[in-house]
């Protein structure tokens, strides 16, 4: 017989209790003076030895209810054939979970640490004897079980895990216990086991797991978890840490910084060699000295290839675990972004036109070769058609819009479309408010502050914005300078303000509008209107903020996916019903991808990416994009749980017993740890009956009522 | 005013009234009182004098004979009878102090209170009472008259006397006997515990002499019944039998059996020999007690 809680073996000493109880109760007996002893004596020495003997029995039956929780507590299990005694069949479900994430690509001395984990639930998988059954599960963000079945035989899970590599995918112990746990439902054998094989990298786990885990985790009664983990040793990793997106438009031609940083876990100074790949050419080199436990920065100057997205990485010399050496990114680059301008017919020429300066800013030379290519046209007039295709919307004074464009206009924005609206001029403020920002947001222009001799700077809000990510110190200060006459304040606590102004209220909000995005700017941008078309910042401003909406709308997803999902990029012309949509990954296969053609614009999903690289997606054999794929960060990490921790965080709250495989062979240990049939319901049991007799005993003994 | 005299009788309350010749006149005066709603119409026969009927007074006592002649009513008053010789002994020994449960009243207690009544009353009736006291010997001895002065003797001398050692009854009983030369009542007040044998042999010896005999046998509750409802150590306050560890409920049923049995031979062998047998326990009313005197008392008469 073993016991699971064995240090609750120490409350037998609780079986004192009756015994301290009995004799000090035989002490506390008061003296009774007694006139007619005479007639008590020879009566009691009759009745007295059977008392004593009752007592005696009372005293050991109480004992034994003790004895009974205590043991039951201490959850009594019964191995080998007294388990076969014990009734209900023999045998363990055994679930193994051998980890298979990124980081189990490890180098240790003797291979990989998913090397030493596959030899660990081999030698776990050949502990099963008699009726045992086995079930192996591949747990990384996903969990796959080796067999749909639990299977007998040792030997063919030990060849079928001889084929099995590590992925690159991150970790999910709350579904991988789930899932365990789920197999488990199927088992047959009266006992129930789980080996957690691993590493155990800290990965993804935050505050939230564990609110995770006790929001899924069942009760689960007589299942043991064992923990085994398979790399201890520290040893020291550099990473080159995921490059940041380039948010805001990039124009072919044009130089630009790729920020890298390094960082390593190890305790001493590291130096070294740093690249930058390009299309799949080394573009730059350096050498980078990383200080302990810290991380280092280089910013590579890249000039902008031609137009199209180009895929790059910076990597490093790899170490012992090189997954993580090596970033992936892609450039979304540019030649001239459409930008379709509409404007009310009642705009002013001269200095109260707030088309003047805007326009300026969108194209300085008026020649079309700048970054944006305006298309002005009248609010009552465009071309509602050719509206999706254009990636971002410059509005103007748009009273004239009429119920038919106003409702294509919003339907645009909500697929996917993205609008800059300057709506500071007074006379379009009941327009605004009451009828196109009432369709989309609540967000509404205040009151309209025009007095002649006060004005309001203007403060960045949202400093981390894309918009404003890489502006320049003197940038920023110079644009906080602008001094504005007419404006309208709005609430700064509906959507995301992006500039507002020193006395309260926000300039520019950034709302979203289905999946598409508007920003309000409610100031004028006519010359009447204060400072800020004069300002040296207006330019960029008024650049910053289309180049950040046509990304937004034309890169509506992130091009940078972790390994494990399904990376997607968006196209604009899918009327080719017969074109043949697929996707080049890292392998160099050709895979066919999925369209969704309901949203505007169109979607491509390609498949789950399973390995880190630049995933680009074609047409018939045309490029349409690329996208990068880089292993989670928290696969980097290089922590390990210390297992009782890990216990700790998932034990509460579920029956599960957690502990630790100790020792140095595996068969040892497990054998050492396995619990047998649990058996403590029976002592349960002993204790009701024995309860129910010590009852009975008890009023026998016990005073009886008065006559 | 009867129903609060009753009251009155109830040992508990009565034991709280303090002196003792308060104590016995009020119980005494009491019982008298409630007697009038009895079948005890007097207790003595030689006529005395007339006194004017009051209002409220029992009219069985109007003479009808002096109503028709004078159109008066009066009420006839007896002279007792003078020439009888009580003597009360009072069992003074240590189990007659004892009580099994805390704040019950005592059986000497209670035997004084009874004494006390006693001789009251008989003093009232002009009887003369003696007193004597005992344990395993006889303590004190008032010889008998029935003057006023008596009754004080009497009740200070109950007062002073305190529990004694050891019991016994039989040879004491037995002394006093050959003590006492002049017939007359014989009132004993013991808890008995003694040899049965020693103790009825005592009693017999009584007879012998020609005295009447009035045994009060007095009791605590508790040691009738057993009802003592924990594990106690019961010890003898006499010391002449070993403690004994018990948990009284498993001896309950056999132990009433042996007092009923007990009593029940002496209350036989009384009767055999026309000894009148009183049992009683602490928490009986004195009325029984002295209604019993009365009618030893009337048969005398």
């Amino acid at each position: 017989m073993q016991f699971l809680n064995p240090a609750l073996l120490f409350g037998l000493l609780a079986a004192g209790i009756p015994i301290l109880l009995h004799f000090l109760s035989r002490r506390q007996v008061v003296e009774v003076p007694f006139a007619p002893l005479r007639f008590l004596q020879p009566t009691q020495e009759r009745q007295m030895r059977r008392m004593n003997l009752r007592r005696l029995l009372l005293l050991l039956l109480r004992i034994l209810i003790v004895v009974c929780v205590v043991l039951a507590a201490a959850r009594p299990t019964l191995t080998g054939a007294l388990a076969g005694l014990a009734g209900g069949g023999e045998g363990t479900s055994v679930v193994v979970l051998l980890d298979n994430s990124a980081s189990m690509q490890a180098e240790v001395s003797e291979g990989t640490i998913f090397d030493r984990a596959r030899d660990e639930a081999i030698e776990i998988a050949r502990t099963a004897e008699g009726d045992d059954e086995v079930a192996v599960l591949l747990y990384s963000d996903v969990t796959r079980p080796l067999f749909s079945e639990f299977v007998r035989d040792p030997g063919l899970i030990a060849a079928e895990l001889g084929e099995v590599e590590p992925g690159a995918r991150a970790t999910d112990y709350v579904a991988a216990l789930e899932d365990a746990l789920e197999f488990l439902d199927r088992a047959e054998r009266p006992r129930r086991e789980i080996y957690l094989v691993g590493d155990f990298q800290i990965a993804d786990v935050d505050s939230t797991v564990r609110a995770r885990w006790l929001r899924t985790a069942r009760e689960v009664d007589d299942t043991a978890v064992f923990l085994r983990p398979v790399a201890s040793e520290p040893f020291v990793n550099r990473t080159v840490d995921p490059i940041p997106p380039q948010s805001v438009l990039l124009r072919q031609g044009e130089t630009i910084d790729i920020r890298a940083r390094v960082s390593q876990n190890g305790a001493e100074t590291v130096e070294t060699p740093l690249f930058l790949e390009l299309e799949g050419t080394t573009v730059g080199e350096t050498g980078i000295v990383v200080p302990p436990g810290g991380s280092a920065r280089h910013r590579f100057p890249l000039t902008l290839p031609e137009a199209g997205d180009a895929g790059g990485s910076v990597r490093l010399r790899p170490d012992r675990y090189a997954l993580d050496d090596e970033s992936f990114f892609v450039l979304a680059v540019s030649d001239q972004v459409p930008v379709r301008v509409l404007r009310g017919v009642t705009g002013e020429e001269g200095a109260r036109d707030p088309l003047l300066f805007l326009l300026t800013a969108l194209d300085p030379d008026r020649a079309g070769q700048g970054r944006f290519a305006p298309r002005v046209e009248l609010a009552a007039r465009f071309d509602v058609e050719t509206l999706p295709e254009a990636p971002v919307v410059l509005g103007v004074d748009l009273r004239d819009l009429g119920a038919a464009r106003l409702a294509a206009l919003g339907d645009y924005l909500r697929r996917g479309g993205t609008m800059l609206l300057f709506a500071g001029d007074p006379r379009v403020r009941t327009y605004t408010n009451q009828r196109l920002l009432s369709g989309w947001t609540n967000l509404r222009l205040g009151p309209f502050r025009g007095d002649e001799d006060v004005f309001e700077r203007l403060e960045v809000s949202a400093p981390d914005h894309p918009v404003f990510a890489d502006l320049e110190p003197e940038a920023r200060a110079t644009l906080e300078e602008v001094r504005l006459r007419n404006f309208f304040r709005m609430d700064e606590t509906i959507g995301r303000p992006l500039l507002r102004y020193a006395g309260g209220g926000a300039a520019a909000t950034e709302i979203e509008v289905g999946e598409g995005r508007v920003i309000v700017c409610a100031f004028e941008t006519s010359a009447v209107a204060g400072e800020i078309a004069f300002s040296p910042m207006f330019l960029p401003l008024v650049q910053r903020l289309t180049g950040y909406l046509a990304t937004a709308g034309w890169g509506r997803f992130d091009r940078h996916f972790a390994v494990g999902e399904s990376p997607v990029i968006e196209v604009a012309d899918v009327s080719d019903a017969s074109a043949r949509w697929t996707v080049v990954g890292p392998d160099r296969e050709r895979r066919p991808v999925e369209l969704d053609a309901s949203t505007r614009p169109a979607r491509l999903h390609g498949p789950v990416a399973e390995s880190p690289g630049l995933y680009r997606f074609e047409s018939d054999g045309r490029s349409l994009g690329s996208v990068a794929v880089n292993v989670a960060r928290s696969e980097s990490r290089r922590q390990w749980w210390d297992p009782s921790g890990f216990a700790e965080l998932f034990q509460p709250e579920t029956g599960l017993r957690f502990a630790v495989l100790e020792g140095a062979a595996t068969e040892e240990a497990v054998r050492a740890a396995r619990r047998g049939r649990p058996i403590h319901h029976w002592f349960l049991i002993a204790a009701g009956l024995l309860l129910v007799a010590e009852g009975l005993l008890a009023r026998r003994l016990g005073p009886a009522p008065a006559a | 005013m009867a129903a609060e005299a009753d009251r009155m009788l109830e040992p508990e309350v009565v034991s709280r009234l303090g002196a003792l010749d308060f104590i016995a006149r009020t119980l005494v005066e009491g019982f008298l009182v409630g007697l009038h709603r009895s079948p005890y119409h007097g207790f003595s026969v030689e006529f005395a004098e007339y006194r004017q009927y009051q209002p409220g007074e029992s009219t069985q006592n109007i003479d009808w004979r002096v109503y028709a002649k004078t159109d008066r009513h009066y009420v006839k008053v007896f002279q007792e009878e003078t020439n009888l010789q009580a003597r009360i002994l009072l069992d003074v020994s240590a189990s007659m102090d004892a009580t099994p449960e805390a704040g019950r009243i005592s059986k000497l207690r209670y035997g004084k209170l009874l004494a006390a009544a006693l001789g009251y009353l008989l003093i009232k009736q002009n009887d003369a009472v003696a007193l004597a006291t005992f344990d395993d010997a006889p303590r004190t001895m008032i010889p008998p008259r029935s003057s006023r002065r008596q009754l004080n003797h009497l009740l200070t001398v109950l007062h002073r006397a305190e529990a004694g050692e050891k019991t016994d009854v039989g040879r004491v009983l037995d002394r006093i006997a050959e003590m006492v030369w002049r017939r007359g009542l014989i009132v004993i007040i013991s808890d008995l515990i003694d040899d049965p044998d020693r103790v009825l042999q005592g009693l017999k010896h009584f007879r012998h002499r020609q005295h009447e005999v009035l045994v009060m046998h007095l009791l605590d509750p508790r040691e009738i019944d057993l009802e003592i409802g924990r594990e106690a150590k019961f010890v003898d306050p006499e010391k002449t039998v070993d403690p004994v560890r018990t948990q009284p409920w498993h001896l309950r049923q056999s132990y009433q059996e042996a007092i009923r049995g007990w009593r029940g031979r002496l209350a036989r062998e009384c009767r055999q020999h026309d000894i009148d047998y009183v049992p009683l326990s602490t928490d009986t009313p004195f009325e029984v007690a002295l209604l019993a005197y009365l009618n030893k008392r009337s048969r005398l008469a």
